[in-house]
C-alpha cells in the first residue's frame, strides 16, 4: 500500500493544526506515517492515527497559552449555562437543527455522487461516450464493435465494457414465470466493477457468442428471493424471453452494479454495429483523464458509420464515471440541496450568533468590569468562546443523530422507489466525513459566536460604559441585521417548500379526468419465438379480453399499448411518426412529427369512464381486413384540424421507416395524459389494436369493490393460457400514478422538511431575540408605563422596533426563493413556481409568524411589569 | 561541560549510531520504537535533534521533496565526532552507576 496518502480534508485538517519552524518536516513525516499505518491495516485506522498525530503535534506554547486558566473560565461558562439553561437548550437547538441539515443536504450529494464505484481503484473508472462534433449535443451510445477497437488501439485503457438495462421475461426453472431486470453486459464488466460469484461463475468471453443457450449469472438478492437460496441452481436450464438459457453462477452478496436482478451477455455477435450501449472503462495506472481526452481525439472518423440516425462527424469524450453521472443527472437539484442545506446553517448560525449577541449585551457591565480588572482581550473572547462552545457541543451531538436518522430514512426512500437495492455506487448513510465537517461547523459556530460577541465588546467605549450602567436603549444594529438576514434566507426556504406542499397537494386532489380507483392493471409482453404472427398474438388478446370479462365483479375490461399517465418504454414504444393527409407533402420520413399512437380495444374508453368527445368509438367490427380507422385526440384535432372538425379526415402511422395504411378519423378522443404527466398536452392517435396487433399490452379491468382484490384472477387468466408468460405491474392505477409521479416524492417531498426546519429557524430565533431585547426593556417599559403609556402602546414600540429588519428580510426572501426555484419545475407537479397565491400565502406566513415571534415576548414582558420595584432599583 | 546528554537525547544519538551515523528523523523516530516501545512524535524528534545541531553533535541536511511526503522534503541527521564523545561518555557515566545494581533492576522488571 506504498503510495498512499491520507484524504485530502485530513490533510488540510492538519496542516492547519502543525505549525512551526519544522512544519515542512513534520508534515512530511506525518504522510510517511500514514502510508505505513495503512500498508499494515484499515483505512479508517491510519486516518484516525493520522488524525491523533497531527493534533498531538499542534504547538504546546501556542495550545498553553490558550489553555492557562481556562479551567476557571470553563466553570465560569457553566455557571452561566445552569443560570439560563432555556437560551443554551435553545441554542442548542437551533445549531443541531442548522447543522444537522447542512449535514443531511451534504449526505445526499456525497451519497449520490461522492464515492464512485466500488472497486478498487474508483478514480480511474470513466465514462465514454459520443457526441456531434460540431454541436457537442445529444450523446451516442456504443456496438460492440466499437468497443472491440476501443479495446485494441486506445493503450490507456485497461479495459473497455459495455452495458445497458433490459427488461426480461424468465420462466422455468422450478419458479412462478417473472418479468426481471438485467443489464445485459460484455463479460468485460466482471473483471471491471470486481465482481465475484458465490456460485458457479461470472460470464465468459465466449458466453457472448450468439449460439447455445443464453448464459444467466443471478444477482445474490434476486436468487434468494425467487429461487430461495436454492445452491444447486447452476447448471439450471430457464426459458428466457422463449429462448433457452442457463444459470452459469451467483454472485455474492451485495456485489452489484445498477439494481439488476440478474446478468445477461450481448450477443450481437463480433462486429455488431447495433449502437444500443453504455460504456464503462478503467484507464491504466499512472494515466490522467486528460490524457484519455488526447488519445480519443479523432477516433470518432474510425468509428464504423451506421444507419441509426447517427451524424458522420462525431467525437468521443471522457470523464470519471461519477463526474460524468453528476453531468447527466441532477445537477442543478444536487446544488440546490446543498445550497438548502448551507442556509439553514448559516441561518442557525446567525440565530445563535444573535442569541450570544444579545447574551453579551446583557452582560455589557460586567464584562466592563472584568476588562477594567485587568482580564485582556483572549481572556475575554476566550470565555465567551467557551460559552458558545457549550451549545457548539451539545448542536453536534443533536446533528449527528438528526443526520443519521434522516440520511438512514432517505436510502429507504430511494429503496422503495428503486423497488430494491439502489445502484452501488450510491449509498446514504452518516460517515466519518460527515461527522467531520459537523465538528467543523461546530467549531465554525464557537469562533463566529465568540468574535462576534467580542468584536462588538471590544468596539465599545469602556469606561463609557461603566459611567453610563446598563445601556439599554442604544439601536441594535447588528441584531437587526442578523434578523433581517435570517428572514431573508428562512423565507427562500419557506417559498420553495410552500411550493413543494403545493405540488403535493396538487398530486393528492388531481382529478386525472378519468377512472383511476376502481381499475386494476397487468402488463404482458409476448415473446417472438412462442407468438410469432400478428394473427397467433391477437388470438392471444382476444382470450385475455373475454376471460377477464368473465370475471366476477369485472364492469369492463380493456387492453392498451399505453395506459393513461403511463409509459412503457417496451418494445412497441409509444411515439411513432404520425402524417396528416392533407397537409403539406413530406418528403423525408424523417421530417414528419413524433406523436404517441395508442392500439387500444374498443372498451378502453368505458373502463377509464373518459367517452369520445366526437364522432364515434372503436367497434367490435374495427379489425384487420376492415377499413383501417383511428381516433385523434382533443390536443391533435385542435393542431392539425384548427378550423374543421377531425372526423373524416386521413391519417397514417409511419413504423420503421415504412408508411403504414391510410386511417380514416372516426371520433375524437379525451385527454388521456399519453405522454404523461410530463406534458399536458399531448397530441396522440388511437388506433385499435384488432388492426396493428402489437406483442405488448397491458390489461385493465374496472372492478366493483377493492381492484387488489382481483389481483390473483388476473394473474390467474394469464397462467391458464399460457403458463409460461409472466404478468408484470399488477397493480391498481392509483399505485401506478403513485409510482410514475415518484419523482415528486424523492425529489422533491424533502423540501418540505427543509421549510418547516427553515420557518422553526426563524420563528424561534426571532422570538429568542426578541424576548431578550424586550426582558432588557423591562425597566424602560416600567418608566413608560408609569409616565401613563399603556400596555398596547408599549407593545407595539417593541414591536415595531423589528419592522424594518422584517420587511427587508421579507423582500430579500421572495427574490431569493423565485431565483432557487428556476429549474426547479421538474420536481414540482402542476406548480407555476411564480403562482401569486404561493408568494402569498408564503408572504402571509411570514408575516403572521414574525409578527406573532415579535408579539408574544413583547406582550408578556408588559404583563409582567412589576412598576414598584423597577422604579425603587432604577 | 557541554557535553551531558538529555534521556531522549541520549536515546535518539543511539539510534542515529544503530543507523549506520546517519538517517531521517522519521527513520530514528521508528529505531526508537522498535526498540524501546516509545512513541515520540516527529515535532519533538526534530526539536531534540535541533539543539543538538546546535551544540554541534550531529549536523543536518534536506534531501529531495518526494511524492510519497506530498512533496515535502526530508530531513537527515549525520552523528558528528563531539557528539559520539559526548554519548560515549554519558553510557559510561549510566554504565557506572547501574554497577552492582543491574541484576536487582532485572529482577523488578521480571516481577512486574
Amino acid at each position: 500500500m506504498t503510495g498512499a496518502r491520507p484524504p485530502r480534508w485530513a490533510r488540510r485538517l492538519v496542516a492547519l493544526l502543525v505549525t512551526g519552524r519544522h512544519r515542512e518536516f513534520v508534515l512530511g513525516d506525518l504522510e510517511e506515517m500514514y502510508a505505513r499505518r495503512r500498508g499494515r491495516g484499515s483505512r479508517r485506522a491510519a486516518v484516525l492515527a493520522y488524525l491523533g498525530w497531527g493534533l498531538r503535534s499542534a504547538p504546546r506554547a501556542w495550545a498553553s497559552k490558550v489553555f492557562a486558566g481556562a479551567g476557571g473560565d470553563l466553570r465560569a461558562a457553566l455557571r452561566q449555562f445552569r443560570s439560563n439553561p432555556r437560551v443554551y437548550i435553545g441554542g442548542s437547538a437551533v445549531l443541531a437543527l442548522g447543522l444537522g441539515a447542512g449535514a443531511v443536504a451534504w449526505g445526499i450529494d456525497y451519497g449520490a455522487f461522492g464515492r464512485g464505484l466500488p472497486v478498487s481503484a474508483p478514480d480511474r473508472m470513466v465514462a465514454i461516450w459520443m457526441v456531434e462534433t460540431e454541436t457537442r449535443e445529444r450523446r451516442y451510445d456504443f456496438s460492440p464493435a466499437d468497443r472491440e477497437l476501443l479495446a485494441e488501439r486506445v493503450p490507456v485503457l485497461d479495459g473497455v465494457g459495455l452495458w445497458t438495462w433490459a427488461d426480461v421475461t424468465l420462466a422455468g426453472g422450478g419458479a412462478a414465470p417473472q418479468r426481471a431486470r438485467a443489464t445485459r453486459a460484455s463479460p468485460s464488466m466482471f473483471d471491471l466493477l470486481e465482481l465475484r460469484p458465490l456460485h458457479g461463475r461470472v460470464l465468459a468471453a465466449f458466453d457472448a457468442e450468439p449460439d447455445g443457450p443464453t448464459a444467466v449469472v443471478l444477482g445474490h438478492r434476486f436468487w434468494v428471493r425467487r429461487y430461495d437460496a436454492d445452491p444447486d441452481i447452476v447448471g439450471r436450464a430457464l426459458d428466457l424471453d422463449g429462448r433457452p438459457a442457463v444459470v452459469v453462477g451467483v454472485l455474492a452478496p451485495g456485489e452489484r452494479f445498477v439494481s439488476e436482478d440478474l446478468w445477461i451477455p450481448i450477443r450481437d455477435g463480433r462486429g455488431a454495429t447495433g449502437r444500443d450501449y453504455q460504456m464503462l472503462a478503467r484507464l491504466t495506472p499512472g494515466v490522467a483523464a486528460e490524457d484519455l481526452a488526447s488519445a480519443l481525439g479523432g477516433f470518432g472518423e474510425r468509428l464504423p458509420p451506421d444507419g441509426d440516425g447517427r451524424p458522420p462527424e462525431v467525437r468521443l469524450e471522457a470523464a470519471e464515471w461519477v463526474a460524468s453521472l453528476r453531468a447527466t443527472s441532477g445537477t442543478r437539484y444536487m446544488a440546490i440541496v446543498v445550497w438548502s442545506g448551507v442556509l439553514l446553517f448559516l441561518m442557525a448560525l446567525a440565530n445563535v450568533a444573535n442569541l450570544f449577541l444579545v447574551r453579551a449585551r446583557a452582560r455589557t457591565r460586567e464584562l466592563a468590569v472584568r476588562r477594567a480588572l485587568g482580564a485582556g482581550r483572549l481572556r475575554i473572547v476566550r470565555q465567551l468562546a467557551l460559552e458558545a462552545a457549550i451549545p457548539a457541543l451539545l448542536g453536534f451531538v443533536g446533528a449527528c443523530a438528526i443526520a443519521a436518522v434522516a440520511l438512514d430514512w432517505y436510502q429507504g426512500l430511494r429503496e422503495i422507489y428503486a423497488g430494491g437495492p439502489i445502484s452501488s455506487w450510491q449509498a446514504y448513510r452518516l460517515e466519518l466525513p460527515h461527522v467531520a465537517v459537523l465538528a467543523a461547523g461546530a467549531l465554525l459556530s464557537t469562533v463566529v459566536v465568540s468574535l462576534v460577541a467580542g468584536l462588538r465588546e471590544f468596539g465599545r467605549d469602556q469606561p463609557g460604559t461603566l459611567r453610563a450602567g446598563r445601556g439599554t436603549t442604544s439601536r441594535f444594529r447588528l441584531g437587526q441585521g442578523l434578523v433581517a438576514v435570517e428572514v431573508a434566507l428562512g423565507g427562500a426556504l419557506i417559498l420553495l417548500s410552500a411550493l413543494m406542499i403545493r405540488s403535493a397537494w396538487n398530486l393528492r386532489s388531481m382529478d386525472w379526468g378519468f377512472e383511476t380507483e376502481s381499475v386494476l392493471t397487468g402488463h404482458v409482453i409476448l415473446d417472438d419465438a412462442r407468438y410469432p404472427t400478428p394473427d397467433d398474438r391477437l388470438r392471444f388478446w382476444d382470450a385475455v379480453s373475454a376471460e377477464l370479462a368473465a370475471i366476477p365483479g369485472v364492469e369492463s375490461t380493456t387492453l392498451a399499448t399505453q395506459l393513461p399517465m403511463i409509459r412503457y418504454a417496451g418494445r412497441w414504444g409509444a411515439v411513432r411518426a404520425v402524417e396528416v393527409d392533407g397537409r403539406d407533402p413530406v418528403l423525408d420520413p424523417a421530417d414528419l412529427p413524433l406523436h404517441y399512437v395508442d392500439a387500444v380495444t374498443p372498451t378502453f374508453f368505458d373502463t377509464f369512464e373518459s367517452p369520445v368527445v366526437a364522432g364515434r368509438g372503436f367497434a367490435p367490427s374495427d379489425v384487420a381486413g376492415a377499413e383501417p380507422v383511428a381516433l385523434v385526440n382533443t390536443h391533435f384535432a385542435r393542431r392539425f384540424f384548427p378550423d374543421r372538425s377531425a372526423v373524416g379526415g386521413r391519417v397514417r402511422v409511419w413504423r420503421d421507416g415504412e408508411p403504414g395504411p391510410w386511417r380514416t378519423i372516426v371520433g375524437i378522443a379525451p385527454h388521456l395524459w399519453m405522454d404523461t404527466d410530463e406534458n399536458e398536452n399531448p397530441e396522440g392517435v388511437y388506433v385499435p389494436l384488432a388492426q396493428t396487433a402489437p406483442a405488448e399490452a397491458s390489461l385493465a379491468i374496472r372492478v366493483r369493490g377493492v381492484p387488489g382484490d382481483y389481483a390473483q384472477a388476473l394473474r390467474d387468466v394469464v397462467r391458464r393460457l399460457d403458463p409460461d408468460l409472466p404478468v408484470a405491474d399488477v397493480r391498481s392505477m392509483p399505485e401506478l400514478i403513485r409510482f410514475r409521479t415518484r419523482t415528486y416524492r424523492v425529489f422533491g417531498f424533502p423540501f418540505i422538511w427543509v421549510g418547516l426546519a427553515a420557518l422553526v429557524l426563524v420563528v424561534g430565533g426571532l422570538y429568542a431575540v426578541v424576548s431578550y431585547i424586550a426582558s432588557l426593556r423591562t425597566a424602560e417599559f416600567g418608566i413608560r408605563a408609569a409616565l401613563g403609556a399603556t400596555l398596547p402602546e408599549l407593545v407595539a414600540r417593541s414591536v415595531l422596533a423589528g419592522v424594518p429588519a422584517i420587511a427587508i428580510g421579507l423582500a430579500a426572501a421572495i427574490a431569493c426563493g423565485l431565483a432557487l426555484t428556476r429549474g426547479f419545475s421538474r420536481f414540482m407537479f402542476e406548480v407555476d413556481p411564480w403562482s401569486p397565491a404561493v408568494i402569498a400565502a408564503t408572504f402571509a406566513t411570514l408575516v403572521l409568524t414574525t409578527l406573532l415571534a415579535s408579539l408574544v415576548p413583547a406582550l408578556r414582558t408588559g404583563r409582567r411589569l412589576d412598576l414598584v420595584r423597577i422604579l425603587t432599583t432604577e | 561541560m557541554g557535553g551531558r546528554l538529555g534521556e531522549l537525547e541520549q536515546l535518539l544519538l543511539m539510534a542515529l549510531v544503530r543507523r549506520g551515523g546517519e538517517a531521517s528523523a522519521i527513520d530514528l523516530r521508528e529505531e526508537l520504537e522498535e526498540r524501546t516501545g516509545r512513541v515520540v512524535l516527529p515535532g519533538a524528534v526534530y526539536t531534540v535533534m535541533e539543539r543538538m545541531v546546535e551544540r554541534d553533535f550531529v549536523s543536518s541536511f534536506t534531501g529531495e521533496a518526494t511524492p510519497a511526503r506530498g512533496g515535502r522534503r526530508r530531513k537527515y541527521y549525520s552523528l558528528e565526532p563531539a557528539g559520539e564523545r559526548a554519548l560515549a561518555h554519558s553510557y559510561r557515566q549510566v554504565r557506572r552507576m547501574a554497577e552492582g545494581i543491574a541484576a536487582r533492576l532485572e529482577r523488578v522488571l521480571e516481577g512486574t
